[in-house]
């Protein structure tokens, strides 16, 4: 059996095969690499190197590389304020929203209660609205809401939660997709686990907590890696949700350096080496994490269908 | 007694229930309300907003019924858009799809090193567009960048790629590609790896080469996980953004700018709230009978 899978050509043109084989595989690792390592090597090339003269071989000596950007990025430009944000907004996203869906997953999947099923469909037809729809009303209701922020009764005189942490973080406190994927998961348990936990006298919280979640490791992993790595490259929302620069995300503060709206004038010396630096460093945390977890990170794909 | 008894636990197993749908409602509610409050109320607030005349900041509102309809049909630029958009769709979903496959071809196989290799492949699709597309500007630069040096190999004329009228949009497409295609390949992956081995060994049996395996066994089983990338893409391609904004910011002369593009300019830069939601709106629902196709093909793809 084990032999019949094998598909051999004749000589010649299996040697070929594999020749055309090992060829695509290296385009492509070349395709999906090469504006990484450019980027990095770039953003290490003092001012007067990289503008002027763009591509040398010079450029991979690494006597002629200087983290002078960087500093730069990192002081001047705001990088440091923009990745402070940054995170403060993921981790707020990744463990509120990762609660909340896995709550609702467990309600979903494992108890019964009248209306179970319709509501259960509304959060799936939720998965069907993108944000490119909501994004615009969604910011008039932050900015609009009654009693907050200076607004009266009406939700008039103020800005509400425009501009705020808690603006850019509440419309993010609980995912549609990731419920599902809770859901999914939980409905695979054994029901004599909380069961037997249930006539010890625990109440469902207690039940989620102590019983559910023990068990969920891997599930709970893949839905926090996915939160946090798109809160981190969010970009509409903090777009439309911050006016000042204390509340760009790293996407909003590159948009804004780029487009000189921001504290580097695009006729410094450094420009191009300070914005590839500052996105070097807006890679490099899902890099990191993603070297730490690939495994999880593919199987999350595998799992949803989601890219 | 037995009778008692009997009650007793007849009474345990009510409260129980009682309390299970105490709490199951209790513990739905951090989830389930913001997302009618954050989803759903805005999408009735996008339909309502789209007949009105509406300035966020003044907070003054008037009804102008379909007039912001009609001043889209009319209006050239919201055509130029239209046109825009599915030009970006035309080109980006066959191209991430066909490259996403043949990487999935590529890599369905057993070596070492070959979850680096799908790592490297998939890295992309993890990645800020936002810092991507500086460093995707940097490698379009005309003189310098790394598009130029290489195609000056080929023999062709290097040009400032992102403000040519003819290729600012191919360019874009390009990089969406390269950034889509690692997540394509993934689900391509879990396609192929769903196909029975035994399909195959019946194939080489009956004498199939490789060409025929992948054209009579592969290409037809992945279809549902075609069908799918496709949908999926074409909903993806409406709402091309982040990618515009930073490469090209909808130019040069308006040859790259998307629908979501103009919603954002026409709300946040020209004021025109009503006017975006309208568009908001049709986006929306296009992508809604996208996703009813979606659901039916694979309700109905169920029965056999």
């Amino acid at each position: 059996m084990a032999q019949t899978r094998r598909l051999r050509l004749p000589p010649r043109e299996e040697l070929l095969y594999r020749t055309l084989l090992v060829f695509g595989i290296v385009i492509g690792l070349i395709i999906a690499a090469l504006p990484f390592l450019w980027m990095a090597v770039s953003s290490l090339g003092t001012a007067g190197m990289v503008i002027r003269i763009g591509f040398t071989w010079d450029m991979f000596n690494p006597l002629n590389w200087s983290l002078e950007p960087y500093v730069v990025a990192w002081k001047m430009a705001s990088i440091s304020k923009y990745i402070r944000t940054t995170t403060i907004y993921a981790v707020a996203v990744t463990v509120l929203a990762t609660t909340t869906s896995s709550l609702a997953g467990y309600v979903f999947g494992r108890l019964r209660f009248p209306a179970r099923d319709f509501l259960f469909g509304l959060v799936l037809a939720t998965m069907m609205i993108p944000g490119s729809v909501t994004f615009l009303p969604l910011f008039i209701l932050m900015l609009r809401l009654p009693l907050l922020g200076g607004n009266d009764i009406f939700g008039a005189g103020g800005h509400g939660l425009y501009n705020s942490y808690a603006g850019l973080i509440l419309p993010n406190v609980v995912s549609a997709s990731s419920i599902f994927l809770f859901r999914q998961f939980f409905r695979t348990l054994p029901k004599d686990l909380e069961d037997a936990a249930r006539i010890d006298g625990c109440s469902e919280p207690m039940i989620w907590l102590r019983v559910i979640m023990p068990l969920s490791g891997p599930v709970v992993t893949v839905v926090a890696l996915f939160q946090f790595q798109g809160s981190w490259n969010a970009f509409v929302w903090p777009l439309v949700m911050s006016s000042s620069e204390r509340l760009y995300t790293i996407s909003v503060g590159m948009y804004s350096l780029a487009y000189g709206s921001g504290s580097l004038t695009s006729m410094a010396e450094l420009f191009q080496s300070v914005l590839l630096a500052g996105s070097v460093m807006a890679v490099l945390p899902i890099l990191v994490l993603f070297i730490a977890f690939q495994r999880q990170f593919v199987q999350g794909i595998a799992l949803t269908g989601l890219k | 007694m037995a009778v008692g008894t009997a009650n007793r636990f007849q009474e345990f197993r009510a409260e129980l229930r009682r309390s299970e749908v105490k709490w199951a409602y209790t513990l739905i509610l951090p989830a389930v309300l913001p997302l009618l409050i954050f989803t759903v109320l805005p999408v009735l607030g996008a339909i309502g907003l789209s007949f009105t005349q509406f300035d966020a900041f003044s907070a003054t509102m008037r009804w102008i019924g379909t007039d912001n309809y009609g001043e889209a049909f009319r209006n050239d630029l919201f055509r130029t858009t239209i046109r825009n958009t599915l030009q970006f769709t035309v080109g980006f979903v066959p191209l991430s799809m066909a490259v996403g496959f043949s990487a999935a071809m590529l890599l369905n196989r057993r070596f070492r090193g070959i979850s680096f290799l799908r790592g490297a492949y998939y890295l992309p699709v993890l990645t800020s567009t936002i810092a991507m597309g500086i460093a995707w500007m940097w490698l379009f630069q005309p003189q310098v960048g790394l598009v130029s040096l290489a195609l000056k190999l080929f023999g062709v004329t290097p040009k400032d790629w992102l403000n040519s009228p003819f290729t600012a949009m191919p360019a874009v497409i390009g990089v969406a590609v390269w950034k889509a295609f690692g997540g394509t390949m993934l689900i391509y992956l879990a396609g192929l790896q769903g196909i029975p081995e035994t399909y195959y060994d019946a194939a080489k049996v009956d004498g199939c080469g490789r060409f025929q395996l992948l054209r009579y066994i592969t290409w037809p089983l992945l279809r549902p996980v075609t069908f799918y990338l496709f949908i999926i893409g074409m909903i993806d391609s409406l709402q091309v953004f982040d990618l515009v904004m930073i490469m090209t910011e909808g130019g040069p002369a308006f040859r790259t700018t998307t629908i979501v593009h103009q919603i954002y300019l026409n709300a946040f830069k020209f004021n025109q709230m009503g006017y975006a939601s309208a568009m908001a709106v049709v986006l929306f629902i296009a992508i809604a009978v996208l996703t009813f196709f979606n659901w039916k093909f694979f309700s109905s793809s169920l029965e056999y």
